[in-house]
């Protein structure tokens, strides 16, 4: 019999304890009432239908027609349901293709011709659609309609898929015929780079910084879709192992949607796929060449709710722009937005940092100061000479070259109020590589690599030895070479320090001193003794690591864990435990890990 | 709701009427799906039966309902016998050798111990008993705790405090709670 607890009891209750449990039932949100009307509305039309099929079948009439799909729906404002019927009989069309410049060879045709006819060929192409453009920009709106509500977006979308940034411009307009209190328009700027999420507010003058879990990771997605899914990237439609479309929004199996004909949409020759059920039905066009999802109609018939995505505008490659991220870092700088973080338990200067966006040659506003700034004439993309504050430096060296410059640096960032060098905060660590190649590790552990470059710059009649560091073919920042340190420029808002144990000056504390110092804390606090036997049953642990804490678990022989969370920078440390009645985890104490480091 | 007002629903409007069931009678299904199939189903399994039970509702509407008078009498039948099928299912799905009939349950082995051997309902009643002498919002927020499974953030909204809030009283509650058992010989 399995071990119960106190309240599982209350289970199976009668009428007098069941009303007192109903009483006290937790309210269920408009959104799970809904959800579960849905549900309840699919069967109860599969129940109808069977139910005539019966009557009909006793009667003696053949049943035919389209075999109804049956799958979960749950719809949600600005989701496009995906499930689809079978169809009998291909729509076979002649297309005019625009093969990125070349005039359509006999494969390209034949593969062309494939994404009308065959599924397998079609769900190929949407779920690769990024390999087939480099740079997409394109207009669309998105309306969303139902007796009580209209929802209407404007949406500008420029995407590099090879250097993986997306910039994104989307107005909301919201308007309730029966809540005109709730009516209203939004207007929003995001921008996704790296593993960073950047979202500016015009109306507000706020910007924020964002880190994501990881790099354009499908998850993640859910925060830039226009549409319930990425529609330049369409393949978490196809893919089951993305959570955040509804299962009525994918097409996992090829038996449940059928191709329907051709549609130009844009000037683009387009796949029609169309789904219909007995509640909704659904039409989408995909662009036969990229696979990008130009157009998708919605339509509810109980609800008499409508969904329409539309692409009004849409260029390709050498014809699209696309916002890179120093052109929107210069976009927020000269607009002068704020930095914004939520619960201000963190400098926003120093959170929404946006040294990860590139760092231009010199600062965009004047109120970024004009010390030490940096020039380069390596490519003909960055901007032209800078005049700078003339730096006094030593005639350079017949022998500077890359062994100067190897080794491990630390980068070290503005507080936002002090520079780099008043102040400094940890930002990574760079190391550079005898083969002129460097790997620079963030303080999230991601790892990106490039070339190092050197030489010299010539101001005021000096020679400054310079590094300067490219990914790939793309200059990424520099600095002039002294020593110790690289300045980076920027008013002296970043700089590189030898970090090989001679002038590194942050307050940085490394997680080894960390774990050691928690271990030394646990060895004094606590009865070590029943560990001398079976040392596996007491031990302390690395856990995770953020941006500014720790995370180093001590178990005991007990089995319970104490879980110490240390700050990076002060050395102040919580100690949680988890509540043996409660289960929630609670502060206990804390402790400074500097009174026991060394021991 | 009274049949009569049903079927005029109807004939208004299906997917009115449906809507209109759904938001009245929605929670009070779920509480008692939830009560059959806490134990031994997932969260999932519990949102399904609780809409084959609207499903079978709406199929009761389509026919001639204004004669019924209790038409939450009739949900409650329709949510109990489907819930106990769907616990039958999921029972025998994990190979479970338990009754639906709590009187059979047998003797308990548990966190907790009585001074008597008392029977299951009688000790139910007791103990909801103890709960609501803790008042609100202590009785809500142990209920949706320990019976609803709700975390401290959900259950913070419902009772319009801070969840730091609740954690609190959630802990002070249930030290009182233990207090107020072992007088009448229940231990935890």
């Amino acid at each position: 019999m399995k071990k119960e607890n106190l309240f599982d009891i209350l289970e199976k209750a009668e009428d007098e304890s069941m009303e007192r449990l109903i009483d006290k039932c937790p309210e269920i949100s408009d959104e799970e009432l809904d959800k579960i009307l849905d549900m309840s509305e699919r069967k109860f039309n599969m129940k109808k239908r069977d139910m005539n099929k019966n009557v009909q079948r006793e009667n003696g009439i053949t049943v035919s027609g389209v075999e109804r799909v049956k799958r979960p729906a749950w719809i949600k404002p600005f989701t496009m349901a995906a499930s689809f019927v079978l169809v009998a009989g291909m729509v076979v069309g002649t297309v005019a293709l625009m093969n990125k410049g070349k005039s359509g060879s006999s494969d390209t045709d034949k593969i062309a011709a494939d994404v009308f006819n065959d599924k397998d060929a079609l769900k190929a192409l949407c779920s690769d659609a990024p390999s087939h453009y480099d740079k997409l920009e394109a207009s669309c709106t998105i309306s969303y309609t139902r007796d009580d509500l209209s929802i209407t977006e404007n949406e500008k979308v420029e995407y590099n898929s090879k250097e993986k940034y997306l910039f994104m411009d989307e107005r909301e307009d919201h308007k309730e015929p029966y809540n005109p209190e709730a009516d209203g328009e939004t207007y929003f700027i995001h921008y996704l780079y790296k593993n960073k999420s950047t979202t500016i507010s015009p109306d507000w003058n706020w910007y924020e910084v964002d880190t994501l879990n990881n790099d354009w990771d499908y998850d993640n997605y859910s925060l830039i879709d226009v549409n319930g899914q990425p529609f330049f990237d369409p393949k978490p439609i196809f893919d089951p192992d993305t959570t955040y479309l509804s299962s009525s929004q994918s097409l996992l199996n090829k038996d449940e949607w059928s191709i329907t004909g051709t549609e130009t949409i844009c000037g683009r020759e387009c796949v029609a796929v169309s789904q219909e059920s007995d509640a909704y039905k659904l039409n989408d066009y995909f662009d036969s060449e990229t696979g990008v999802l130009l157009k998708s109609v919605y339509e509810d018939v109980n609800n008499n709710e409508q969904t329409v995505f539309e692409v009004t505008d849409i260029k390709y490659n050498e014809d699209a722009h696309v916002t890179t991220p120093l052109e929107f870092r210069k976009m927020i700088e000269e607009a002068g937005y704020e930095p914004f973080y939520p619960d201000g338990s963190v400098d926003p200067k120093v959170a929404c940092n946006l040294d990860f966006l590139g760092i231009p040659n010199q600062p965009f506003t004047t109120a970024a100061g004009k010390k030490e700034l940096v020039t380069t004439t390596t490519t003909a993309a960055e901007p032209e000479d800078i005049t700078t504050e003339p730096v006094t430096t030593e005639t350079p060296s017949d022998d500077y070259d890359i062994d100067d410059v190897v080794g491990q640096w630390e980068y070290q960032i503005s507080d936002g109020t002090h520079t780099a060098g008043e102040n400094p905060v940890y930002n990574g660590v760079i190391t550079i590589y005898p083969t002129a190649i460097y790997e620079y590790t963030d303080v999230n552990g991601n790892v990106t690599e490039g070339t190092v470059r050197l030489g010299y710059e010539e101001i005021a009649g000096s020679q400054l030895p310079k590094v300067d560091f490219y990914e790939s073919t793309a200059w990424s920042f520099g600095g002039y070479y002294n020593g110790d340190e690289i300045n980076i420029g920027n008013g002296g808002m970043s700089r590189l320090v030898r970090s090989n144990g001679t002038t590194s000056t942050s307050t940085y504390i490394a997680g080894d001193d960390a774990f050691d110092a928690v271990s030394n804390y646990c060895h004094k606090k606590y009865d070590w003794s029943a560990a001398k036997e079976n040392p596996d049953i007491m031990y302390v642990t690395k856990g995770n690591v953020t941006d500014t804490e720790y995370e180093i678990l001590f178990r005991s022989y007990t089995g319970a864990f104490v879980y110490f969370y240390v700050n990076n920078q002060s050395g102040n440390c919580r100690i949680m435990e988890e509540n043996p009645i409660t289960n929630e985890m609670e502060e206990t104490g804390t402790i400074n890990i500097f009174d026991y480091m060394n021991e | 709701m009274t049949g009569k007002e049903l079927s005029e629903m109807m004939k208004d409007s299906v997917s009115g009427c449906h809507r209109a069931l759904v938001r009245e009678y929605g929670r009070y299904v779920y509480a008692i799906v939830y009560n059959k199939l806490r134990g031994c189903g997932t969260k999932e399994d519990i949102e399904e039966c609780v809409s084959d039970v609207f499903a079978d509702i709406f199929m009761k509407c389509e026919f001639d309902i204004s004669s019924e008078n209790d038409i939450k009498s009739l949900i409650s039948t329709i949510a109990s016998r489907t819930a106990i099928d769907r616990f039958r299912s999921l029972s025998a799905r994990a190979n479970h050798m338990t009754e639906t009939d709590e009187d059979d349950m047998g003797e308990l082995v548990s966190d907790f111990s009585v001074d008597e051997h008392v029977d299951r309902s009688e000790l139910r009643r007791v103990l909801l008993d103890k709960i609501d002498e803790l008042g609100e919002p202590d009785s809500t927020i142990i209920i949706q705790k320990f019976y609803y499974n709700r975390n401290s953030k959900e259950i913070a909204k419902s009772v319009s405090m801070t969840d730091v809030a609740v954690r609190a009283r959630c802990s002070r509650a249930i030290s009182k709670l233990r207090a107020k058992l072992v007088e009448v010989g229940i231990a935890i």
